[in-house]
């Protein structure tokens, strides 16, 4: 990883997990516990300990960064609300990652893959979906927007080389591109260091984009927006 | 001391800061019932995504208006159950990871404390002790209120709030969602004569409440009468009258068996004319008092929940671990200061 002056804290309760990862100039401290429903009781005291055992305060942090998404709403949720409430706190910026890249950004800190399919389960028969490529930073750049479908409507990015399948979607989508050689089903929660790393490398290079926002400004990115049925307007009785 | 409040159970962001050196408060609430119409009741999935977009915006616009900043602020208070599980982690996430930034207490609240607190927020403040209804679209209960933390339920409903129960029969008569306080209004204009609907659960002793029957009775009533407008609304009438009957029978027991004379009534369905009549006739044929929350605090609202964790703020209390607190069920009964140091588990 780069060396940098940015203070970064990550964090990722997208999955079953709750993952944590600080940069502090070349130093990258990590926590990561799979807490299935137990994210809400772990959270802070992660946190609390992460900061500690970094001797660094939150008022010294550069900016929070957090996994936006796709994934559990309500873990998008609190990992938002976390960031939020310490960020509101101390004025500092948000920066919102794409869960989708960093599974791109793991596959190429891991194995250096540099042109990534990503599928992950977003259950009812559907999946979300994104391609990346390798740019000359380093950084797995989407060729598209992160997005939700059947699994027979998915369009990655026609690469002309090697492509690498990465996401817990495979199942589903493995048969339909054969081309991707090599399958990965793990989701964020394995291979735990290097995706909570590779959200680390996806949010400074944002922050120097300018990425980062205001922690009022920031929302998760759920993509599954359809999420209940409008009911049929019924007609209004006319009362005098 | 200024404590920040935060409520965020439901459909409702509320936002409130109090001083509780000199009562000062500043408010802000939104309500997300326009988001909800369309789907005729409320999405927990909407409510919560629409709660994370408003907290923060909501807590700049409170500070402003009090003149303070956020480093000001002593303590941090938000309702931490019962309610929509999703939208209360909203509230939680952000109010506790604020107050451990900002190094100082968070308290989470019993949502229904709140809405029994809310009359304090008047100039003409209840003491204690007190019988409190508390009415609203998720509860109906009779409560013995010695002080803050001191409750004993002496009734409740077994089946509809009495707020669901108006909501129901509401869209019973096609007065749309939320269709409760149309239901009222429609009322209004009916005749009080024309129907006796039954008065749930009063033939015998207790002080429990059964309302779904009532809806039941008025889906009846149109299909034998009916559904023209003045049926409707003759109806509508029967229902308010049946429902006000039945709250002030159970209120009257439950002053007769406490021996007070000070009743308490809160939640939203408090903001009900025709039942607001009726008990302050009660209690002054009774020689005692009845009070009510000032009209904006009968729905749900930040203020309450800031009253409520300051009381307990200044009691000594506070949550005792950094643990995000949020319980979709949560009885009142678990409510007493001594039990205030357990902590809550999280329930999803």
């Amino acid at each position: 990883m780069k060396e940098t002056s940015c203070k970064i804290l990550v964090i990722d309760t997208s999955s079953e997990a709750c993952s944590l990862g600080l940069i502090l100039g070349n130093t990258v401290w990590v926590k990561h516990e799979i807490l299935p429903r137990q994210q809400t009781q772990f959270i802070l005291p992660m946190i609390d300990a992460l900061l500690s055992e970094a001797k660094v305060s939150l008022p010294e942090l550069t900016a929070i960064a957090f996994g936006a998404g796709p994934g559990s709403f309500t873990g998008l949720r609190i990992a938002l609300g976390v960031a939020q409430g310490l960020a509101f706190a101390h004025n500092l910026p948000v920066i919102p990652l794409s869960n989708l890249q960093a599974l791109a950004q793991q596959a190429y800190e891991l194995e250096g893959h540099d042109q990534v399919w990503v599928g992950t389960d977003a259950r009812m028969g559907e999946v979300y979906w994104n391609s990346f490529a390798k740019d000359a930073q380093g950084i797995m750049q989407p060729q598209g927007e992160d997005t939700l479908s059947e699994p027979k409507n998915v369009l990655f990015h026609p690469f002309q080389s090697p492509v690498w399948g990465m996401g817990s979607a495979w199942g589903a989508l493995s048969k339909q591109f054969p081309e991707a050689f090599q399958l990965r089903p793990e989701f964020c929660t394995h291979e735990s260091f290097t995706c909570v790393k590779a959200m680390l490398i996806l949010a400074q290079w944002a922050y120097g984009q300018g990425e980062a926002l205001e922690p009022e400004a920031s929302e998760p990115r759920y993509i599954r927006d359809k999420v209940a049925k409008k009911k049929p307007s019924k007609k209004w009785s006319k009362l005098k | 001391m200024q404590v920040l409040g935060i409520e965020t159970s439901c459909d409702e962001t509320g936002i409130a800061l109090y001083d509780t050196d000199n009562g000062q408060l500043h408010h802000r609430l939104y309500s997300q019932v326009d988001i909800h119409v369309e789907y005729g009741g409320v999405v927990p999935e909407l409510a919560s995504r629409d709660h994370i977009r408003k907290v923060l915006p909501l807590i700049n616009e409170v500070l402003k208006a009090a003149k303070i900043n956020k480093d000001q602020i002593d303590g941090i208070a938000y309702t931490s159950g019962p309610g929509l599980i999703g939208a209360l982690l909203v509230g939680a996430s952000i109010a506790r990871s604020l107050a451990y930034a900002l190094n100082i207490p968070a308290i989470g609240v019993h949502h229904m404390e709140g809405h029994l607190l809310a009359p304090m927020l008047c100039d003409h403040a209840p003491e204690f002790p007190f019988v409190a209804l508390l009415v609203s679209g998720g509860h109906t209960q009779l409560m013995e209120v010695k002080g803050i933390g001191e409750y004993e339920l002496l009734g409740q409903t077994l089946d509809d709030a009495v707020g669901e129960a108006f909501d129901k029969t509401a869209k019973l008569l096609n007065l749309g969602y939320p269709g409760g306080p149309a239901l009222a209004k429609l009322a209004e204009q009916g005749d009080n004569t024309r129907f006796k609907f039954p008065r749930p659960m009063v033939d015998r002793p207790g002080m429990d409440f059964s309302f779904s029957g009532l809806k039941t009775f008025a889906i009846n009533t149109i299909a034998k009468h009916g559904d023209d407008a003045q049926t409707k609304a003759d109806a509508a009438r029967a229902f308010e009258e049946a429902v006000v009957a039945t709250l002030m029978i159970k209120c009257r027991r439950a002053l007769d068996h406490t021996g007070y004379k000070r009743l308490v009534v809160a939640g939203g369905v408090s903001a009900n004319v025709r039942l607001r009549c009726a008990l302050n006739e009660l209690m002054q044929s009774r020689q005692g008092q009845a009070y009510f929350p000032p009209q904006e605090f009968c729905t749900d609202n930040g203020a309450m929940i800031a009253y409520a964790g300051a009381q307990r703020l200044l009691a000594g209390q506070q949550d005792s671990d950094l643990t995000i607190n949020a319980r979709a069920r949560w009885p009142m009964e678990e409510l007493n200061i001594a039990e205030r140091q357990i902590n809550i588990k999280t329930e999803d």
